[in-house]
């Protein structure tokens, strides 16, 4: 796990390392075609690196920007004149990537993190202590970010399109419902929602009863279509699998109509 | 605490002074003016609360320090952003301004010495894209300012140390009370009344006791001297106040605060510097060939790039006076919250001693004068 400084700190150690190469005679016209480019590179890299949203903890998404960094810096600093250069070239190019990736790249979930929030609270605070004492109310008073409003988007929102998605790969993949299919969109389903109702350190009851009003949906709606996968569970008759289905549809209807009563999910009214 | 017998001295003070009455009471007022001057005595004996403000100031001004100089830090990142872009563009004239971006040819891993090098900045191609040079690649440059988004938290944990400062100062600096300045405008008010009085009434009114008279100077002298210790005792407390509230969160920010500086001041800036004086190197490689170049010529350039070599080396001293500027900011803040439990380091000690032992004098001083002067003892 590598913090920021300590991945800078590393990016630094390159660029000393190609700066030197710049200033050192013996490297001839290398010192502007070769290294001077590459420094150059690098200094940009490390410009992006720090004026990302610092947010001071150590992250294992900014190890490989260190250890290329630290790489890289190794060979530069190894370096003689009348050398070949594509593994210098590849490690110093390499490492203002992994630099600008580690920029870029939040996390695999920081897109999808929050994205469909419940809580109307701000997003994360990145460095807690300046808000407190030198922004102080001001900061607190900033208005919530406007979302949601109106009932379509409350159902569009807790409707569970990614998880139907799944369901039907699934089924046309094993050529009909089966448990099996259900049960993992199910799970697939389940964490997706966690991750994506989460962020910011919202109401985690509101957060546990969306996903599983989104579970509740997904297995009525599942049952709607095609019954048959209870056949895993229970032995059902086809009599009865019609019922079953026509079961699930009202209590699908239903659930479209009452969810939205029981999961807060935030307006701005 | 040690200021806890402190306060119990004051609010023993506060007793109304004993007055004179008849010949009967001498012996009562003599007991009262001897258990008011040991009082006195025993509240000049608070020297900590002396040395306690002392030591908030210190903190103050070392905060003062850490404000100005991480502002200036950051001041300083900024220029150099700003000079190193500019000598950048200018240092080649394949690269132009007008755009936070340059484009620049970055060798690949078809590199090869031999082969004549391209110029710094690549052309947008006329079919799109840029012109392509075997063994380099184009990569995108910022030469955009720094960005003030990205220094804005750092800017905020600055502010919040000049806040805690502020809130230090203040308390600090607050003026004690004139006594005799007080006095005199009362007398004043009182005397241009009595004018009045006298002119309306055009009785002959009863004139104020001098504030001259050697009873009244040595009242005064021992009423500004009581108010001063009294006034310290309450700044002190409003010290350890706003230590106990803010300071465990401005000394949580210093750290930070360290680690931003390290970042734009340290790293971040170290790259413009390099930038700065490869830019002029790149010119001054070309510029020496020209035919027109002259000794002179050449050796203002080579001026300024050894004064840009120069801000370089002295970057690590920068970046290592703003640390120890951190540092002593903590170790005074420190010794500010030990000195408001009560641990004291032997110097301290010593010290409180002295400052006890010469208020313990001039409060014996002072009160045996005035009771002399009011015939108490």
């Amino acid at each position: 796990m590598s913090t920021i400084l300590e991945t800078s700190i590393s990016a630094e150690q390159l660029h000393a390392a190609l700066r030197d190469k710049t200033r050192d005679l013996a490297f001839g016209d290398e010192r502007m075609s070769l290294f001077e480019p590459l420094r150059l590179e690098i200094a940009n890299a490390i410009h992006g690196f720090a004026a990302r949203p610092a947010d001071g903890a150590a992250s294992p998404r900014y190890d490989a920007a260190r250890i290329a960094s630290d790489q890289a810096a190794a060979l530069v600093e190894a370096a003689v004149p009348q050398q070949h250069r594509a593994a210098l070239v590849a490690g110093v190019r390499n490492a203002a990537a992994a630099l600008a990736a580690a920029t870029k790249a939040a996390g695999p979930f920081a897109g999808f993190a929050g994205a469909l929030r419940l809580s109307t609270a701000a997003s994360p605070v990145r460095i807690v202590a300046p808000r407190d004492i030198a922004l102080g109310a001001a900061a607190q008073d900033a208005p919530p970010e406007p979302e949601g409003a109106n009932y379509y988007q409350k159902l569009t929102n807790l409707f569970p399109a990614e998880g139907l998605a799944l369901y039907g790969t699934g089924v046309a993949l094993y050529s009909g419902a089966n448990a099996l299919v259900v049960l993992v969109s199910l799970a697939v389903l389940g964490v997706l929602r966690w991750v994506a109702y989460g962020a910011g350190g919202g109401d985690q009851g509101a957060r546990v009863l969306a996903v599983a009003a989104a579970g509740v949906s997904f297995l009525l709606w599942a049952t709607a279509t095609d019954p048959k996968w209870l056949a895993a569970f229970l032995t059902v008759s086809d009599t009865a699998s019609e019922q079953i289905r026509h079961g699930a549809a009202f209590a699908g209807a239903a659930a479209v109509l009452l969810i939205p009563l029981v999961v807060r999910v935030p307006t701005k009214d | 605490l040690a200021g806890g017998g402190c306060r119990e001295a004051r609010r023993a003070t506060d007793r109304p002074a004993p007055q004179r009455h008849s010949n009967e009471e001498q012996t009562m007022r003599r007991r009262y003016g001897l258990a008011a001057i040991a009082l006195i005595a025993a509240l000049g004996g608070c020297g900590a609360n002396a040395l306690r403000l002392e030591m908030a100031g210190s903190v103050s001004s070392s905060a003062t320090a850490v404000v100005d100089q991480s502002n200036a830090a950051i001041a300083r990142a900024r220029a150099a952003r700003v000079a190193a872009n500019a000598a950048l563009i200018a240092s080649d004239a394949s690269c132009s301004p007008g755009s936070d971006t340059v484009y620049i040819y970055v060798p690949n891993a078809q590199f090869d010495s031999r082969t004549p090098p391209p110029p710094l900045c690549a052309r947008p191609a006329p079919a799109g894209g840029f012109s392509p040079r075997p063994g380099y690649d184009v990569a995108a440059v910022s030469v955009a300012p720094l960005p003030e988004d990205a220094i804005k938290p750092t800017l905020a944990l600055i502010g919040a140390i000049a806040d805690y400062q502020g809130a230090l100062a203040k308390i600090v600096a607050e003026p004690n009370a004139d006594v005799q300045k007080e006095l005199e405008a009362i007398a004043a008010k009182a005397s241009s009344a009595k004018t009045l009085a006298e002119g309306v009434t055009g009785a002959k009114l009863p004139t104020l006791p001098d504030l001259k008279s050697k009873q009244a100077t040595s009242a005064i002298a021992l009423l500004q001297f009581v108010a001063d210790l009294v006034k310290e005792a309450r700044k002190t407390a409003d010290v350890r106040r706003l230590v106990v509230q803010r300071g465990p969160q401005v000394m949580a920010i210093v750290p930070q605060l360290r680690e931003q500086l390290a970042l734009w001041h340290g790293i971040v800036q170290g790259t413009d510097l390099a930038t700065q004086t490869n830019s002029l190197l790149r010119v001054y490689e070309q510029e020496k060939q020209l035919p027109g170049s002259t000794f002179d010529q050449r050796r203002s350039f080579v001026e300024r790039i050894n004064a840009a070599l120069a801000d370089e080396a002295g970057l690590p001293a920068k970046q290592a006076a703003l640390n120890t500027v951190l540092d002593e900011f903590v170790a005074v803040h420190a010794a500010l919250v030990d000195a408001l439990n009560g641990k004291y380091t032997p110097e301290m000690r010593r010290r409180i001693a002295k400052l006890n032992e010469q208020r313990l004098l001039s409060a014996l001083k002072l009160a045996a004068e005035a009771f002399a002067s009011w015939g108490v003892l």
